[in-house]
Parts: C-alpha cells; structure tokens; sequence
C-alpha cells in the first residue's frame, strides 16, 4: 500500500507493506527519504489524532485500510526509556525560537487542533503557510461531501485539482435535494476524480453519475472501498448493469453496497424480437440494469463479509408495455433473482442492514433472511405483500433499530410488527418532572448513532440496558430509533403502538392512497399523543390535519428538526406560530396543503427559524400567501437552499429584486395557479433564465 | 504493601515538585514510566517542561485526579462529517485555560509530551475556537507565522479549496 509521509513539509508518496514491521518500514524510509533512519525515532500519526510513537507500539501499529499518514521523525533520544536531553528540539523553553515555530513543526498537535475546525474554517488555514496547508487540505479534502445540484461549481476544481488532492479523499459523498434526481444536472465525468483517489473507502452517490466503465476503472484503482451506494438509471453516462457488479468483485474491502435504480430492463426498440426470444443471453449487451448473473458474481467475491446490502427501484421504466410476454419475463427474471438473494443471507450472517424493493418475489426472500439473519441493525423493504416472514425477522434481530416499510399491501395491518418493539423502558418509571432532563441526556449519548443513516461501526452500549429495569425485558431488546410506514394502511393503529415507542428519534407514517383522509379525526388525536409521548423525535412526517396534534408538537418535541404535516389542511395561523416559536431547530419545514395559513404566520415562521431554516414548503395551493411571505423569508431566511410552492401570483419583478438574497437556493417550486379568468399563471422561459443568471447556485425552477 | 504515593518531578530549569503518584499518573509518559522504573525516591526529570508550565500541568492533573480515565476512542461513523465531537469546556477546564497565548501553547506542548490526552484536548479546543473566524493573515499573526507562499501558489491553492467554504 502506499502512504503519505509528511518530512519536512513536503508530502512524499512511499509504498510500504500493508503489515509492515518497524524493520521494513525503516527501511522504506531509509531508501525513499534518503536519511539515516537509525538516528531517529520515528512518529506515526493517523486517524489524525491518535500518534503512536513506533518505538512504543509497532507492533499494534498496522495503519488502518487506506489512512493517510504522517510520519514526523525527531531526534533518536526521545523516548520514555532514555529521557530527552535539554537540547532536545521539542524543548520549549527556548521561547523566540518556539514561538516563531509553534504548530508550524508540530504536525501531531496541529492535526487535532484543525480536525475540530469546519471545511469553512479549514479552507483559512489551508492559506496560513505551507505546513499549515498540508494538514489543512488532508481535512478538507477527506470527506468530499456536495449537492449534485452543485456540480457546477465544484466540477472544475474536482476534474483539474492536483492529484495530491485526490489521493486524500476518503469518502466522496454526492448528495440530491430531490428523492428522485433529475437528469439534467449532470455530475459526469466523475470517473476523473475517483479513479485517483486511490485512498477512497466510501462512495455515495445519489444521484446517477458514473456508468459500468467508470466502476470498472474505480474498482481497479480503489482497493480499499468498503462502502458503494450508486444509482442507475438508463442513459449512457449513468447505466451500471451486471458488468459494474462485476467490475466491483475487484474490491475486496467491500463490505456495504447499496443499489438503487429506475430500470430493470431496456426499453425494446426496432429489431428486438430475436433478444426477446433470449432474454438471459444478452446480460452483456446491456440490456438489463441487474440479473442473478451479475449478483451471483458478485455474491462470490464476498466472502461473507458483507454487512449491508440494497437493492431499490425507484419506479420509471420497468418493462416495455407488451403484456404477457412481460409478465412470464417478470416471474422468470425475479424467481432466479430471488434465489441468488437468499444466498446473501446464507453466507452473509453478519449482514446488519437490508433494503429491498425490487420485482421479485419478496416474500420467499425474507423467509430466508428469517432464518439465518441476526444481525439485522436497519431494514427497509417496499412493496411487500405479506407480513409474516417480517414478523420473524423482528423476533429474531434484537438489534434492529431502523425499521422502514414502503407500500405494504394496504389490506394488511402492519401493527403485529411494531409489537415486539414495544418494551418497557425505564422512562415510565420516572416521575413526569424529570422526563426532559432525562430525555436529554440519553439524546446527548445516542447522538452519534441517529446522525448517521448507515451505523457501520455503532456498535454502541447504553448503560441503560444494565439498569435494574431491564430484567422486565426478556432479552434484550435494542429501542427502535427510526420507523418509516410509507404508504400503509391502518394508520390508527399503528399510531397507538408508536406512542410507546419513547427513543424513536425519526418518525414517518403516512397513509397509502386508499387509507388516506378516511378517519383523519382520529388520527389528530393520536398524532398528538406521538408527539406527547416521543419527544426525542428529530424527523416527523405524519398526517396532521388541524391545530390540535401541532400544538402537541410544539409542546413536547424541543428536539425537532424536520416537519412534514402531510395534510396540514385545517391548521390555523397560531398554531404554525406556535410551533416556530417552540420548536427553533427546525431546518426543513414542510406545510402540506395548509388553506388557512396566511402572510403573518410565515413572516413569524422566517424570523423565529431565520438562518436555521434549510428547505422549505409553502402551503401547496394556498391563496393568501403573497409577496409579503416571499419579502419576510428573503429578509430572514439567507440559508434557505430549497423553497417551494411560492405562488406564481407573485410580481415576477419582486421575485427578481428578492430571491437573489437567497445565496444558496438551489431549488425553487412555483406553484401555478389558475386566476380568475381561468388562465394559469406562471413564469416565462426568459424570466426563469433570467432568475438563474441572477442566483447563482439556482439550478432548478420546478412548477407543480 | 503501602505504595509510596508520592512521586517527586523535575522541571526544566531545577525546580522540584512532590506530587501524589495517582496526580502523576494522569501522564500516560509517567505512568509507564513508573511502571517501568518502579518505586523510587530519585526525582523524575523533565527537560521539555518549564517549572511554569509544570505547575499548571499539576494543577490540571489535581483537578482531575479522580476522574474515569479517558475512554476509548470510538470508532467514528462512516457517513459522520466529524461534528459529532464534542466542544463544550466545563467551567473549571475553560477558567484553567484562560491564560495568555505563549503560555497556552507551552501548556499543549507539555500536555502532548506528557501524553496527557484530556489536556491534550482542552488545548486544542482552546485554540481552535481562537483560530475560527479569523482569515489567513489573522491567524499567522495569531501564531507568529510567517506566509511562505508566493502569491501565485497562495492564489492556486485558493481556486482548489473554495469549494470547500460553500459545501
């Protein structure tokens, strides 16, 4: 493997045994520095705080996948054996000589002090000096994390920055404003980037970007990947079919892949009967995204290592519209998929995290996660059928903490599986009085585990779980942090369970189609226990429809930072004012389709959350909101990087005077309406040009 | 067997401090180092630390005598973007520390030697929170560094790394 050494200010690249002993390594320094290692002691810094001095701990000292390291070396006598003489360099005493050069020749101190630095402030320190520059771009350049509604800005710099640069990226996460990306943000070319960073352990891409050539090449270059999430779609840039799964059998750190996808199979055009006569035969022409083929290799280089794996369908073209022949192809293609799955559990038993959605059957697949997964931290599958294989998964992953169901058969009530969950916590023993204290410090220790969505390495104990109370708990069952019922039936009685879920930390439930509006009387009322009895809750979307479970809300969830009424149709001013009020975390504030809410509540909403607030959605359709709400939230809100349902009724000459004061708006949703003499209002082609050439990170002008 | 408890350390320039051995201990340096050499009367000298700084450092490690001893390091989080650490200085640590810039440093140094890893820590942070919202110049005042960047290199390295002020 190769590492960085960092000697004297200049970085060096040097190649070393990946179980490299204090010999070897002294000899590697020896030849690629050009100095008599003998004479000094050398000191290993990695994970940029931890130092060890390899005289102490070589031994344990195997530098880990693919850190970056530094090596500073000093003089042979310091060490805890033989005490450092007075003329040791490290003396501080000699004070000019220190102050001129303090932090500037201590890379072990200076690294700790800049890793509690933000990219903003580490982007000051990369200019202070050149030693100052070295450990600042390592930080900075560590975790690439970008909107790619953003690619714009970045692209020159990711595609044309020195290759120094790449090397030190770790983790290149490209993220999406928008669930289902739209294709003409274009973050290609990507390859340039990945194919050089060859310390990269972690790639998140949501939105599509790179091709089945693109893997190929990564898959060589990176080795040390342990974490892919890409997604496919059907388009030259941004298809990854069999071959990518193969192409990443390469890495062999692989331990998480997540797949998402909007295609299965390719739309047929022209000559395509003779491939239909044959359809498993053309896996190399591309022709499907992904096949038991393509798994069944991947499946082998695995190991049983894997610890996470996904496999979704965001919906677009699944099959071309010819009938039958569609369906025997469907029912043949997901069978032999299926069986390729159930190997995954099979070899995979340490598999801690499960998505699914994907047209075949589901069901025998989870019967046999049931009987070997144990594992199970987080799952999510959509579009299941039936609950009896999840009930068994439930019973049998104490662990599982994240739970998501996405459109459950909505003739099927999903509250049986809550029911294990429910466990009696120590909190119910506590007088009310010191429910808030309490609750804050159990967040203040969990914290770590909710902000990160794949817990790879949570392995997390509360002292809690020890506590007396505890021996009320059969066996030990971990609390559920995150619930996702999307698209379900039997709203209320899955509400009724979820109140006595006290540590859910992100809730979703929102009705299927069928199920939605039908009793929504009752639901208020028991959103509103949710609220009461959850309020450790960061994220809520549920269906609120009047004021009643939103002052709740705002009473108890001091924590929130998400909101989505789903409804909100019968909510009134002083509610959303209340809520603004009391809940000033906020960041992403969702309205539903609330008709009562008018011009004040959002001016109080835009100076209560002001800088805080990240996304926002006006009430869809709502005829009260005007400028004014547009003036309060560009006065106030200078974070905002998404807002929609603005009323197109808006003068387009305000809009363009304000908006510009949002700096960092990416998106912006225009609500179009109809005015009273039946003709829709909107924005024209060249006022919308005119509005991106004005904001300068606006990539999007979305109308509903 | 009564362990002798008290532990005599000496600075860099002479002076001589008797301190509880538990008090010592909070050095990891120390604490190997009286594992190794075992009970002794023989003052323990300490070149790279000034009897000043010393005594502060003492006067850290009294204070925190009794606590837990740091705990493991956890493994961080895959997706984390390393804000998950935690910045808050109780009272006495963020009174201790306020002293003036010179001494800070030496205090850092000292605790980075001694392998003293919470005052290693309340160091850093002391100095990261003075080094946010300062620009670049700001800080080499700050630390009396002088810019060794010509202005074409200081202007490439400012169009590599802007994208990180906005991401």
């Amino acid at each position: 493997m190769k590492i960085n050494v960092v000697y004297n200010n200049i970085i060096k690249e040097i190649e070393i045994d990946p179980l490299f002993d204090i010999g070897n390594f002294r000899e590697c320094l020896t030849t690629n520095l050009n100095l008599d290692s003998d004479n000094h002691n050398i000191l290993i810094f990695f994970n940029e705080t931890e130092l060890i001095s390899v005289t102490q701990t070589i031994s344990e000292a195997k530098i880990q996948e693919n850190n970056s390291v530094y090596i500073q070396l000093t003089p042979k006598n310091f060490s805890k054996h033989n005490l450092p003489s007075p003329t040791n360099n490290n003396c501080p005493t000699d004070k000019n000589k220190h102050s001129k050069s303090f932090l500037s020749n201590k890379f072990d101190v200076l690294s700790i002090i800049i890793s509690l630095l933000s990219k903003n402030e580490l982007f000051n320190c990369c200019l202070v000096s050149k030693a100052w520059h070295t450990i600042a771009v390592s930080q900075i350049w560590k975790s690439v994390v970008i909107y790619s509604e953003n690619w714009d800005l970045i692209k020159p710099i990711v595609t044309k920055a020195n290759d120094n640069y790449k090397k030190l990226i770790q983790r290149f996460i490209l993220k999406s404003s928008n669930e289902n990306p739209l294709l003409d943000t274009k973050p290609h070319q990507l390859r340039r980037v990945l194919e050089k960073s060859t310390n990269l352990t972690v790639i998140s891409l949501n939105t599509p970007s790179i091709n089945d050539d693109d893997i190929w090449v990564i898959s060589m270059n990176c080795k040390h990947l342990s974490i892919v999430n890409f997604f496919s779609v059907d388009v030259d840039y941004a298809r990854i079919t069999d071959e990518g799964l193969q192409a990443l059998s390469n890495c062999r750190m692989l331990k998480m892949l997540f797949i998402r996808s909007s295609w299965i199979r390719r739309k047929q055009t022209g000559s395509q009967s003779e491939k239909m006569r044959d359809p498993f035969q053309s896996t190399s022409n591309q022709n499907f995204a992904f096949t038991d083929w393509g798994f069944k290799k991947l499946l082998d280089s695995f190991c049983g290592r894997l610890l996470g794996f996904g496999l979704e369908w965001t919906g677009g073209s699944c099959s071309p519209s010819d009938g039958e022949d569609s369906a025997v192809f469907y029912s043949n293609y997901g069978t032999k998929l299926a069986d390729v799955l159930k190997d995954l559990f099979r070899l995979n038993l340490n598999l801690q995290e499960f998505y699914l959605d994907w047209p075949l059957p589901i069901e025998s697949v989870l019967e046999h996660s049931s009987n070997f997964s144990k594992n199970l931290k987080k799952i999510k599958i959509g579009n299941a059928q039936k609950v009896d294989a999840l009930i068994k998964i439930v019973n049998n992953n104490h662990n599982l903490q994240y739970f998501s169901l996405y459109e459950l058969n909505a003739t099927v009530d999903p509250t049986v599986l809550l029911e294990p969950f429910i466990i009696d916590t120590p909190k119910h023993n506590l007088p009310t009085m010191d429910v808030n204290s309490f609750n804050e410090n159990y967040f203040s220790s969990q914290q770590s585990v909710f902000s990160s969505p794949a817990s790879l390495a949570s392995s997390f104990s509360s002292s809690f779980y020890s506590t007396p109370t505890s021996l009320m708990i059969p066996v030990e069952r971990k609390e559920i942090v995150e619930l996702e019922l999307d698209g379900v039936g039997f709203i209320s009685n899955l509400l009724t369970s979820i109140t006595k879920f006290s540590y859910l930390k992100r809730l979703i439930i929102s009705p299927s189609r069928r199920a939605a509006t039908l009793h929504h009387f009752m639901t208020d009322d028991l959103v509103g226990e949710v609220a009461k009895h959850c309020q450790q809750l960061i994220y809520l979307q549920a269906p609120i429809v009047g004021d009643a479970p939103l002052v709740k809300v705002a009473e108890n969830l001091k924590n929130l930072e998400y909101i989505d009424l789903v409804s909100g149709r019968e909510i009134s001013d002083a509610a959303l004012i209340l809520l603004s009020k009391k809940c000033v975390k906020l960041k992403d504030v969702f309205l539903g389709s609330a008709v009562y809410i008018s011009d004040n509540a959002i001016s109080v909403l835009a100076r209560s959350l002001n800088l805080t607030l990240n996304r926002f959605a006006l009430p869809f359709g709502n005829q009260r909101i005007t400028s004014r709400s547009l003036n309060s939230l560009t006065e106030n809100c200078l974070n905002l990087e998404k807002l929609t349902n603005l009323p197109a009724s808006i003068e387009f000459n305000f809009l363009f005077e304000k908006l510009p004061r949002l700096k960092k708006l990416i998106i912006l949703g225009v609500c179009q309406q109809i005015n009273l003499t039946g003709r829709g209002i909107s924005y024209s082609r060249l006022e919308q040009d005119l509005l991106k050439g004005k904001c300068k990170r606006l990539k999007q002008i979305v109308f509903t | 067997m009564v362990v002798s408890s008290k532990v005599i350390l000496s600075s860099s320039d002479a002076q001589s401090f008797t301190v509880e051995k538990k008090v010592a201990e909070r050095s990891i340096l120390l604490k190997n180092m009286l594992e190794d050499i075992g009970d002794s009367e023989e003052p323990i000298p300490l070149p790279n630390v000034s009897g000043k700084v010393l005594k502060k450092v003492i006067e850290y490690c009294e204070h925190h005598k009794d606590d837990d001893p740091a705990p493991a390091e956890e493994e961080r989080e895959v997706f984390d973007n390393a804000r998950s650490r935690n910045d808050e200085i109780s009272e006495w640590d963020g009174t201790f520390i306020t002293c003036e810039n010179e001494e800070l440093f030496e205090i850092i140094l000292a605790a980075n030697y001694l392998d003293i890893k919470p005052l290693l820590d309340l160091g850093c942070k002391t100095v990261a929170n003075m080094i946010r919202g300062k620009n670049a110049e700001q800080i080499r005042e700050l630390f009396n560094i002088e810019n060794d960047f010509t202005p074409e290199e200081e202007e490439q390295i400012r169009r590599e790394n802007e994208w990180a002020v906005d991401a």
